[in-house]
């Protein structure tokens, strides 16, 4: 109880956009959980519960491997959507879990007493807007190609060519991010 | 000797295991929709690094003064010098807490872009700087504070680091101004109206011509009504000493610094800064004679140097048990035309004894107590009732010693700011010196 009590006081002592972003880090994970509900396999109880508890463990060190442990389960219940899963509720999933993990960089730059700066968020908000330009690439593809009967080879050719885009464009954003 | 490198981020790891456990299991199960969701990590994780740091970046931290008053800022300047210009994208600091200072923004925690830790302005306009300003006098340390760099795409970390701070004097607040004159003037030259005649301005009286006199002192208007010559005497203007004598046997109520209530201590150090520059800025000598504590004595000296060198030994004072028998062979060294000013806050009897026996020498000599009205005792284990009753009849006893130091002809007024002692030094200026009094 007492412990509880100094968290509470200690949360109140934190900027108000600490405390935002640590309000994203925790809604984050579990807000992708329940897309998948929407596009066709609603998550269990047991499943809500496990990724609210390391959500909240993550929103308090969000430096720690407990975030990725959270993202794991998410597309973990991901992989058991029917069919292909290419619902437009991934496009939703995939915006909140880059939300949450720029949350959470950004959280973890810093001790929880540090404002966040006006200039970083903006920096941070235009690189997440950037990188989740591929989501929707990637899904109107995958989308275009799932009547397709996947000839030999085609996987490893997309998982080179997915990989080739990537370094591609991480080149192309590193070098347009000059910051200052 | 190994320092701190550049080590990679939670942010980074999660990033690369998340996008590439997804991107794998998106291939080998057939998941394209893991692909969708993993891929913008991935995407993050690749520039941050490829951009990695390789060179170890150097960091320095200034503090702008060596010496402030207290309430005063001073600016935080940090410079980060990395090995490669684009090794730095972040710097976070956050500066170590020092009792009764106050550090801005947040407390001394910033976190903002590389090249936003050399503006003095952002560019929306908002305060860019960090300062501290240290709200109590002391020798405190500065401006030491935790460092740590992120690298582009909060990829990789360096630090935290210490960086070390700077020792600054803190000068006791000294607002004062007075116009109240020096009761014994005995210098050379100086802005206090002597009682004795020389070449002054304030009219002293008219006489008879006598051998000697200069011819520009003739007041032709009364030598005509009288036939004889005559001249105007004036009082000659001297300048005058003072002998801040401050009581350090302890301190007494709990220090709020600049901006909160003050202990006995508080009030001693600023009373004594105040008296000391308005002595200064007037042309007097200052001396300085801590009893009782650990601090040294400064003699006698005026001008603004050693105005500095007086406010720098009062910020170093520090409260300490001398045995009270010390005050009674205390050997204060008063010279003629030095007035005496005691600030103590009356609970040991040794300094009102000092106090009476310079009156006793014919030294115009002023008590000022600076015990704070609501000053109380440290009760420790002690009983609460009982550490009341002894603090009441010490406070008793207290009353009895200022009755008997005012009876014996040196005034005690309780230290109230400006003007404090005004009315005294009037009252001490029209009293004329005892036949046998001190040189």
């Amino acid at each position: 109880m007492n412990g509880t009590v100094t968290a509470v006081r200690a949360v109140r002592g934190w900027p108000a956009s600490q405390r935002w972003l640590r309000l994203v880090v925790l809604v984050g994970p579990l807000v992708a959980l329940l897309a998948a509900a929407a596009a066709g396999n609603g998550p269990r109880p047991w499943v809500v519960a496990l990724v609210l508890g390391l959500s909240v463990m993550w929103a308090s060190a969000p430096e720690s491997g407990v975030g990725s442990l959270a993202l794991l389960v998410v597309l973990f219940w991901w992989t058991r959507v029917p069919d292909d899963a290419l619902h437009p509720a991934a496009l939703v999933a995939a915006a909140v879990l880059v939300t949450a993990h720029v949350a959470a960089l950004l959280a973890a730059t810093a001790p929880p007493r540090t404002p966040v700066d006006v200039g970083v968020l903006r920096l941070w908000v235009r690189r997440g807007c950037a990188v989740l330009l591929v989501s929707p690439v990637l899904w109107v593809l995958a989308r275009v190609l799932r009547d397709e009967t996947a000839p030999a080879g085609l996987w490893p050719a997309a998982l080179a060519t997915a990989l080739l885009v990537v370094v591609v464009l991480a080149l192309a954003l590193g070098r347009d991010e000059e910051v200052g | 000797m190994s320092g701190p490198v550049w080590h990679p981020t939670g942010g980074l790891v999660r990033a690369v295991v998340v996008g590439a456990v997804g991107l794998g299991w998106a291939v080998v199960g057939g998941e394209p929709a893991l692909l969708v969701l993993t891929a913008p990590l991935l995407v993050a994780a690749v520039p941050a690094v490829l951009r990695r740091p390789r060179g170890v970046p150097s960091v320095h931290g200034m503090v702008d003064r060596a010496s402030m008053h207290e309430g005063q800022s001073a600016v935080l300047g940090l410079h980060v010098r990395p090995a490669a210009p684009a090794d730095v994208e972040q710097v976070t600091r956050v500066v170590s807490p020092v009792p009764f200072e106050r550090a801005t923004p947040a407390d001394g925690h910033q976190s903002v872009l590389h090249p936003d830790v050399h503006r003095d302005v952002h560019r929306d306009g908002e305060g860019r700087e960090v300062e501290v300003s240290p709200r109590r006098w002391g020798v405190w340390t500065l401006g030491e504070e935790r460092v740590a760099l992120t690298s582009a795409w909060g990829g990789f970390r360096w630090g935290p680091v210490v960086v070390p701070g700077r020792q600054v004097r803190v000068h006791p607040a000294a607002a004062y101004s007075s116009r109240a004159e020096s009761p014994r003037p005995r210098g050379l030259v100086g802005a206090h109206r002597s009682d004795r005649p020389g070449s002054g301005t304030e009219l002293a009286g008219i006489r008879s011509f006598q051998s000697g006199d200069r011819l520009r002192r003739i007041n032709w208007r009364v030598s005509a009504r009288t036939g004889t010559l005559h001249v105007t005497t004036t009082r000659a203007e001297q300048d005058a000493g003072l002998l801040l004598v401050v009581d350090l046997y302890a301190e007494h109520g709990v220090s709020g610094g600049v901006d909160g209530a003050p202990s006995s201590l508080d009030l001693t150090v600023r009373a004594a800064a105040a008296l000391a520059e308005h002595a200064v800025r007037t042309g007097d000598r200052v001396a300085l004679r801590p009893i009782g504590g650990r601090s040294r004595p400064v003699p006698p000296g005026a001008g603004r140097r050693h105005l500095r060198r007086v406010l720098g030994t009062l910020a170093d004072v520090r409260t300490g048990s001398t045995p009270y028998d010390d005050v009674s062979r205390l050997d204060l060294r008063v010279g003629a035309g030095t007035t005496v000013v005691v600030l103590t806050p009356l609970l040991v009897d040794a300094v009102a004894t000092t106090a009476a026996d310079l009156v006793r020498r014919g030294l115009p000599t002023v008590v000022v107590d600076t015990l704070p009205p609501d000053a109380r005792p440290d009760l420790g284990d002690n009983d609460a009732g009982l550490v009341d009753l002894a603090w009441r009849m010490r406070l008793l006893e207290r009353e009895h010693v200022r009755l008997a130091l005012d009876a014996a002809g040196c005034p005690v007024v309780t230290w109230r700011g400006p003007g404090t002692v005004d009315e005294v030094f009037r009252r001490l200026a029209r009293r004329r010196p005892r036949a046998g009094s001190a040189p």
